[in-house]
């Protein structure tokens, strides 16, 4: 069935969005107003129109991927070289005929620039429209129904014909006075991005680039000023026409390099100001080049500019990081930057295969990475664990192996796997002697998955309770702690590896989830390497959160609400669901609203929120941010928030203009576990949590939430904060 | 300089053969300290006789105990039992370190629930729970062990008044192999009754189950004996989740782990043949852990040690009262303490140290208490320096029953101190007086006035 309304939509809203991908976004609003802005020159925004439409419908017919249609990915050019067109020459039949044809063949260049250029993972950018117009300009000068328009040259003829002798005058009196000239030049360059050279374009473009993100406008200033500087200081002058007209290649490789394809950082803006010289090289040489066959260079500085400068970052061998690419494209600088702190402080270190440590108890770790003894060069990511009373691994004199502690203690699959190999047989040793020559003792090592395996040594013999090419369990007994091979005392030597022999070389792999008990004080660490001298020991999960808050999809989570101001909703219902790609997310069909998670045995994570930020779901969101399956008293864990889940419009307006540089706005996510009925892993939990908005460091906003939560569900969970007092949810 | 102390001149035969049990030197010395203070000094401010508990003992040992399980299985919870001792600072540093409390009796639980233990966290165990306190116990969420099946329709009936499910697990007896077999309290498994218990539980669903417990004797000299019952209660667990999909959340393994004190009768010192807590935790974590109960499924692990974690942490302090020979010639030597404070001393050959420095001289003595009473006996034989009127002596390992099981009887009990992490020390029960035996008398009228 043809939804007619929402087909139009669909058309109009991706025809709005070739006009933002030009100035790397895909905001509606920014599109809207680049469109109007086109239509100061009407035929050149009627030329990018018709562009539009022709690029658009021949990709759609001839079947290329809706999703990119949609998103202007392939229009963007053809829109370029339509505005060009309907600004030089004067729009009659022949024009149209030309720009349609035009359009097509600046749509197959980019088709056929975006399957060569993807696999070095390059933008194309605006080559299709160099070699679009290009063309055009060759062929057009045999062509004598077209004729070069005169619009856009006379400005001041422009305003008289629009508003009249007085707003000419208006126009004189502020804007050619008032303004400095360099200033006029940026607007005049930002027009010319839209071949409108005049400065009200400018201004209307440089002011919704603004709001679309700050850090482009930033950037577009930078680029803009620099190249000023610059041709000061080589004196050059920029204000010259023939420098003016392109100046738009600062701006764009500004925002390119600061912010749109690197994250942006104090690096990306030092390149930033680094590539301007060698642009204004470009700018010099093509120009030069091209006038031989009178064309203009147009973009073509800041297509080479970005497009070397990326394979170049993307060739290096030793990633340092500064500055970093970005990897998920949210066409936003701002998104951009902020997922990927999120990402950076939330998910950097997070492994596909969880790994725990081999042992039951608290144990401590008696040489850890790069030790002292024997864990280096090849073999220097590995631990020996022991464990000690009152500092002495042993009871007794310590003479014979079952003086210590360690011995004899089972130990465990650290993940699910299958045994590769088991080599025993070999005698424990006296106290203090080494065997060199089976240095690895009795060992076993586990596969856990492709280049992942684990092995443990020095394992007393025949103590071994799994066979090779046998499943083992995560945390199923697989033998005893010993003390045969290079070990005078009785230990468990544990490392990570990505071959199967015994004693390959380790792995720097991280423990998932482990306790650190200091003094009494457990410390919930994640995703980290346990460190030499600490008392160590696994998780315990709770079965109450565990069912509670482990989503699964086709579960419905039904909550009544107390009676409240603040919130209009008296009962939710929400779904959890899984999209096309496996994301797991809650689904509120009411604020249609997304709440995206993850999870795993143990905890749950949410990941981010689409949708109404005033629904109750936002809330849960917040208040479940990071759940972890187990209990300790007073555990209390904390995790960073992303900057943008903020509701506070002008501040986060302000936060994007520093926001490489220095975060002011840093929201944190606390959660506390109060107290548990029974030791037990399926009596009722009870822990709070927190959402904290920080400004320079101290709270601004905090909103507070308290969980009940038994072996069924979520019994009843509550949020308070100053602004809506106190809400209670129960489950129905 | 320091006047020599006096030691009567003794003539013994030169004894050339290999050292027998009569024959090895009495402990390692004088014991002049305790945990760094004073024993003369501690007898000078609280008066002999003294108990002495140090709580940094208490606190390594339960460490110890717990480490040895907790390295070898995933979920341990220790109970603390409050008969064994159950002066409440005793018990609070139990608490402190994380035992839960188990009770025998009313009076025990309301004991615990007065230390501050939170009634979901005592296991009430024993044969006499009066309704009152099943009551109570249901109320309060505590987990109620059920020794009988009168019990169990008490529970019952308790349990259809109330809007509270009771939480319970049922005690089995069983054959561990070890003489006697204490098949007094609970259920018996080999001959099915506690199969039928559980059976009742399940269908009624009056109560809910939460566990399994056995104590399966005291001073259990085999950690075999606890295999077997761990086999056995595992196998209870995974017929449970086998026929009613039940999982139950805890196996409680009780007590009757020994100390290191020896036993009357033994041929060699407790120490060197009692098992240790590894040996415990062993063969209990291995019996579990390779039971057919799943892993996901493994219950917590509840044991109610008590004697095994106290006695070594209690130490009694006494004086010489006198010295004589018996008629045989045997030397006695009279001390102020009596079996009616030192009520294990009819279990244990206990070790006694003198408090002060002495010579290699030693000889077999009889060690009596000031009892007017034939059977107050401490030792019957021991080595033992030459004690003078005044000396002091230590009696050790005597944390576990004498703080509870002791009498008045012709004498007062004495005042009961710990000494601190700190070395601070504190009385923990101050020492009875005249008033406290008169106060509760009550004397009729016609019986005031007595003219002699």
């Amino acid at each position: 069935m043809l939804n007619c309304k929402n087909d139009f939509l669909i058309a109009f809203d991706s025809s709005v969005k070739s006009y933002s991908q030009i100035f790397f976004s895909n905001s509606r609003y920014l599109g809207v107003a680049l469109l109007l802005t086109s239509f100061i020159n009407f035929y050149a925004g009627l030329g990018g129109v018709i562009a539009i439409i022709v690029a658009n419908s021949t990709a759609y017919l001839i079947g290329l991927n809706r999703v990119a249609i949609k998103t202007g990915y392939y229009s963007f050019n053809s829109l370029l070289v339509g505005l060009g067109l309907g600004l030089y020459y004067d729009f009659n039949l022949a024009l149209v005929l030309i720009l349609i044809f035009s359009s097509m063949l600046t749509l197959f260049v980019v088709v056929f620039l975006d399957g060569w250029f993807a696999k070095y993972g390059l933008p194309f950018l605006s080559l299709p429209f160099l070699i679009g117009i290009w063309v055009v300009s060759l062929a057009s000068r045999h062509f004598t129904g077209l004729s070069i328009s005169e619009a856009g040259v006379y400005l001041y003829n422009d305003i008289v014909l629009v508003g009249g002798s007085n707003v000419l005058e208006l126009h004189q009196g502020v804007i050619d006075s008032a303004l400095p000239d360099s200033l006029r030049i940026y607007f005049k360059s930002l027009g010319a991005i839209f071949f409108q050279y005049n400065i009200y374009a400018g201004i209307i473009i440089s002011i919704a680039i603004l709001f679309t993100s700050r850090i482009s406008f930033v950037l577009s200033l930078i680029g803009f000023y620099t190249a000023f500087f610059y041709y000061q200081i080589i004196g050059a002058n920029i204000t010259e026409l023939s420098y003016s007209y392109i100046g738009f290649n600062y701006i764009l490789s500004a925002i390119a390099i600061g912010g749109f394809f690197i994250i942006p950082s104090v690096y990306s803006y030092l390149w930033t100001l680094l590539l301007i010289p060698i642009i204004s090289l470009l700018i010099t040489a093509s120009s030069t080049v091209l006038g031989l066959f009178q064309l203009s260079a147009y973009s073509l500085p800041f297509n080479i500019v970005v497009i070397t400068f990326l394979y170049v970052l993307k060739l290096r061998e030793k990633n340092l990081l500064r500055p970093e690419l970005v990897t998920v494209q949210h066409f936003s600088p701002e998104k951009n930057l902020y997922s990927h702190l999120n990402y950076i402080t939330r998910f950097q270190n997070k492994k596909n295969i969880q790994i725990a440590l081999p042992f039951f108890g608290k144990w401590i770790v008696d040489q850890g990475h790069d030790g002292e003894i024997t864990h280096k060069s090849e073999w220097k990511d590995a631990w020996d664990f022991v464990i000690e009373e009152k500092n002495l691994q042993y009871k007794n004199e310590g003479l014979v192996v079952s003086d210590y502690f360690c011995y004899n203690k089972p130990i465990l699959a650290p993940a699910d796997g299958i045994v590769e190999y088991i080599v025993d047989g070999i005698d424990d040793n006296a106290i203090g002697e080494t065997n060199l020559v089976q240095n690895w003792g009795n060992s076993i090592v586990i596969k856990h998955a492709d280049f992942l395996y684990s092995q443990v040594s020095h394992v007393k013999k025949f103590s071994f309770t799994v066979d090779v090419h046998k499943n083992v369990k995560k945390g199923e007994i697989i033998g005893y702690v010993g003390n045969s091979g290079r070990s005078p005392v009785p230990h468990l030597h544990f490392q990570l590896q990505s071959t199967p022999s015994v004693g390959s070389k380790t792995l720097n792999y991280p423990i998932s989830y482990f306790l650190n008990t200091t003094k009494e004080i457990v410390k919930m660490q994640q995703s980290s390497v346990p460190k030499e001298k600490e008392i160590v020991s696994n998780l315990d999960s709770d079965l109450s959160l565990q069912k509670s808050f482990g989503f699964i999809p086709g579960q419905t989570l039904k909550f009544s609400v107390s009676e409240n101001n603040f919130f209009k909703e008296s009962k939710i219902e929400w779904t959890v669901d899984a999209d096309f790609y496996g994301n797991c997310y809650l689904f509120c069909e009411k604020s249609n609203s997304y709440a995206y998670f993850t999870k795993n045995d143990n905890e749950l994570i949410f990941t981010h929120f689409k949708g109404d930020k005033q629904s109750l779901l936002f809330y849960f969101y917040l208040a479940a941010y990071k759940v972890i399956f187990c209990y300790y008293d007073k555990l209390s864990v904390t995790d960073k928030m992303p900057i943008n889940i903020n509701k506070r419009p002008i501040l986060s307006f302000f936060q994007d203009f520093v926001a490489p540089f220095y975060r002011f706005i840093s929201p944190e996510y606390r959660i506390e576990y109060i107290s548990r009925e029974m030791i037990f892993d399926d009596s009722e939990v009870v822990f709070n949590s927190q959402y904290s908005n920080k400004l320079f460091g101290h709270i601004a906003k905090q909103i507070n939430f308290s969980f009940f939560v038994d072996r069924n569900g979520i019994k009843q969970w509550s949020i308070s904060d100053n602004v809506s007092g106190e809400t209670k949810l129960s489950k129905l | 300089m320091i006047k020599k102390k006096y030691e009567r001149p003794l003539i013994k035969m030169i004894d050339n053969s290999m050292p027998a049990k009569s024959g090895l030197k009495p402990g390692n010395g004088a014991v002049t300290h305790i945990d760094g203070v004073s024993v003369a000094g501690l007898i000078e401010k609280y008066s002999s006789p003294l108990f002495v508990v140090s709580e940094k003992t208490i606190r390594e040992t339960y460490k110890k105990a717990y480490n040895a399980f907790a390295t070898r299985y995933p979920k341990v919870q220790f109970a603390w039992s409050y008969k064994t001792n159950y002066i409440s600072a005793v018990c609070n540093v139990f608490h402190q370190e994380g035992s839960w409390g188990e009770v025998v009796s009313g009076f025990e639980y309301d004991k615990a629930i007065n230390n501050g233990v939170p009634s979901n966290k005592i296991i009430f165990n024993g044969p006499d729970k009066s309704r009152a306190d099943i009551e109570k116990a249901v109320e309060n969420d505590s987990l109620i062990h059920i020794d009988h099946l009168d019990e169990y329709y008490l529970i019952t009936e308790v349990a259809e008044k109330s809007t509270k499910k009771p939480r319970v697990a049922i005690r089995v007896n069983m054959d561990t192999g070890v003489y006697p077999m204490w098949d007094r309290f609970g259920f018996n498994y080999e001959n099915g009754q506690a199969w039928d218990v559980l059976n009742k539980i399940m269908m009624s669903g009056a109560m809910e189950l939460y566990g399994l417990h056995c104590h399966i004797g005291t001073y259990m000299m085999t950690a075999e004996a606890y295999r077997i019952a761990a086999t056995k209660l595992a196998d209870l667990a995974v017929g449970l989740k086998k026929k009613y999909d039940h999982k139950v959340k805890y196996i409680d393994m009780g007590g009757g782990f020994t100390s290191t004190n020896t036993l009357k009768g033994a041929f060699l010192p407790g120490a060197d043949t009692n098992p240790t807590f590894d040996q415990y935790a062993e063969a209990i974590s291995s019996a579990l852990l390779n039971s057919m109960i799943h892993p996901d499924d493994l219950p917590t692990l509840i044991l109610e040690t008590g004697r095994a974690l106290i006695d070594d942490a209690g130490s009694l302090l006494g004086t010489v009262i006198a010295n004589k020979r018996s008629s045989i010639g045997l030397r006695s030597t009279i001390i102020d303490i009596g079996v009616n404070i030192l009520f294990t001393s009819f279990w244990y050959n206990h070790r006694i140290s003198p408090a002060q420095e002495y010579s290699s001289y030693t000889e077999n003595t009889t060690v009596y208490g000031p009892l007017c009473m034939n059977i107050d006996v401490i030792r019957e034989s021991v080595d033992l320096p030459l004690l003078n009127t005044g000396d002091h002596v230590v009696i050790h390992q005597i944390g576990a029953y004498n703080m509870t099981q002791w009498m008045q009887f012709i004498t007062l009990r004495p005042n009961v101190v710990m000494i601190g992490l700190d070395g601070e020390v504190s009385v923990i029960r101050k020492g009875e007086n005249i008033s406290d035996v008169i106060d509760s008398e009550i004397l009729p009228d016609h019986l005031k006035n007595i003219n002699l």
